[in-house]
């Protein structure tokens, strides 16, 4: 790939030192020239993304190096290129002076043509570095997040083979976190759910069943009611979940998420009352996360058939999560849960089983 | 450039090697370049400023003259543009002012052993 930042913008009045640097770089580089401060500034503005380094003169007409180094750091083009200065000056002060403006390396004139070349070279690579790592940084993270991703769906989609769900199953149940979550973040900002916490938790939900792998098939897929030391066992899942997420967790780098898919492991069968499992947990001392998947979780199970039992319609569901049918929840998450009421129904025709 | 001329040049003071490699070892582009120097007006610019008291012009232009002559490899010259700038900087205004018998002396130094090369040619 040709790189992009391939121009240098030589800055001198005088034709001499133009041509001089010009002989010095036109084999590697672009090369664009501007005889006072005014052009160069002119010609940053229309050139600054293809701009390896600037080369800069400090004692011109209209508009000296330091004006266009002043410019240049108030419109922010210090973040793109490295500006060099080269000029006569060889006092301390105006060294220092250039420096504390922005400048990245100073030459002065008479200048060695390979030293000139050597150390604005220099000063181009570490720019070039320090840009794209940036990029190269975001690119890593992203193949990170998706490779993660596809982690995370390879384990969901071992549960839903093993519990005979559909896939459909963790979709939906990512829809109505991600529905819920967001009327919660609106409703309760005291719980700083920005939009990154958002899409960490909605992608976290997907692992709230995976506990359910250590579940035995006799339990799993039962198809009547569990006796009471069957439940016992089916209700390990959460303790289960959580536990294989601890075993993870120390090698995984991104611990944000897992802190969210632990919670939500471990706590989505926690209710309000203290009722709930495996903690007897009350309230707040529920993660927000692990309250909404709960809900959702709910939600899901009564508008869909199970093993044990048929689909009930969406709005009868929502009566009976409100009338605590399903444990007790929070006042005010009930209350954002009927806000997005419709979304729910609407998802559950959108994403159900009998499509 | 002919062999008689870099002597001359040497002769005078001229960083004659250092130069050639600033220019990436062309010697034509060297030579278009003095000659060029005959015609420039910076010198001109400086004993008018002196006269003015206007020592801002006068720093400009010898620091102009400064970068010129030393990518030039003109040494003499360029030292004696060194001292007036820094002379102007300290705010030496006397001295300065005296300071440029040497620049002119320097400057009509390598004026003549540029013309009289040129006239040969180069």
């Amino acid at each position: 790939m040709k790189d992009p930042r391939g121009t240098i913008l030589i800055v001198d009045d005088q034709e001499l030192n133009r041509i001089l640097l010009r002989g010095i770089f036109e084999d590697s580089y672009e090369l664009e020239e501007a005889v006072n401060g005014e052009e160069a500034m002119e010609l940053v503005r229309k050139l600054h993304t293809k701009l390896a380094a600037v080369l800069l003169d400090i004692v011109m007409p209209k508009k000296d190096g330091y004006q266009v180094l002043k410019e240049i750091g108030a419109e922010g083009y210090f973040q793109e290129f490295p500006v060099v200065i080269i000029t006569a000056e060889n006092s301390t002060e105006t060294e220092l002076q250039a420096f504390d403006m922005g400048a990245s390396e100073m030459i002065s004139k008479p200048f060695a043509p390979h030293v000139v070349r050597r150390r604005v070279q220099n000063v181009i690579e570490l720019n070039l570095h320090r840009l794209y790592q940036d990029d190269i940084i975001a690119e890593q993270s992203e193949k990170l997040r998706k490779s993660n991703d596809s982690m995370i769906d390879a384990l969901t989609s071992i549960i839903e083979y093993r519990s005979l769900e559909t896939g459909q199953h963790v979709r939906r149940i990512r829809e109505f976190t991600h529905t819920l979550l967001e009327r919660v973040a609106e409703d309760s900002p005291e719980y700083g759910l920005n939009e990154h916490k958002i899409s960490l938790i909605v992608s976290a939900s997907s692992m709230h069943d995976i506990g359910k792998v250590a579940i035995p098939d006799s339990i799993l897929n039962k198809p009547g009611r569990l006796t009471q030391e069957e439940y016992e066992i089916m209700k390990t899942h959460s303790t289960k979940g959580c536990e294989m997420i601890t075993r993870i967790k120390d090698n995984v780098s991104d611990k944000e998420y897992l802190d969210y898919a632990y919670n939500i492991c471990r706590s989505h069968h926690e209710r309000g009352d203290g009722r709930g499992y495996p903690d007897g947990l009350k309230g707040n001392e529920i993660p927000i996360c692990a309250q909404v998947v709960g809900i959702a979780d709910c939600y899901d199970a009564l508008t869909n058939d199970r093993v044990y039992k048929k689909a009930i319609p969406p709005q009868v569901a929502q009566r009976m999560i409100l009338n605590g049918e399903c444990g007790a929840f929070s006042q005010r998450l009930l209350k954002n849960f009927v806000d997005v009421g419709e979304k729910f129904f609407g998802l559950s025709k959108e994403y159900s089983d009998k499509k | 450039m002919k062999e008689q001329t870099i002597e001359t040049l040497k002769r005078s003071g001229v960083d004659f090697d250092q130069t050639v490699k600033r220019f990436m070892g062309n010697t034509d582009l060297y030579a278009k370049f003095l000659a060029k120097f005959l015609d420039d007006d910076t010198f001109g610019k400086i004993a008018p400023a002196f006269e003015k008291d206007d020592f801002d012009e006068a720093l400009a232009t010898s620091h102009t003259l400064k970068g010129v002559s030393g990518n030039l490899g003109m040494t003499r010259l360029y030292k004696a543009c060194s001292n007036t700038v820094a002379l102007i900087r300290a705010g030496e205004k006397e001295k300065a002012k005296q300071s440029f018998a040497e620049l002119q002396s320097a400057y009509d130094e390598i004026r003549s052993v540029i013309k009289e090369t040129t006239e040969k040619g180069m």
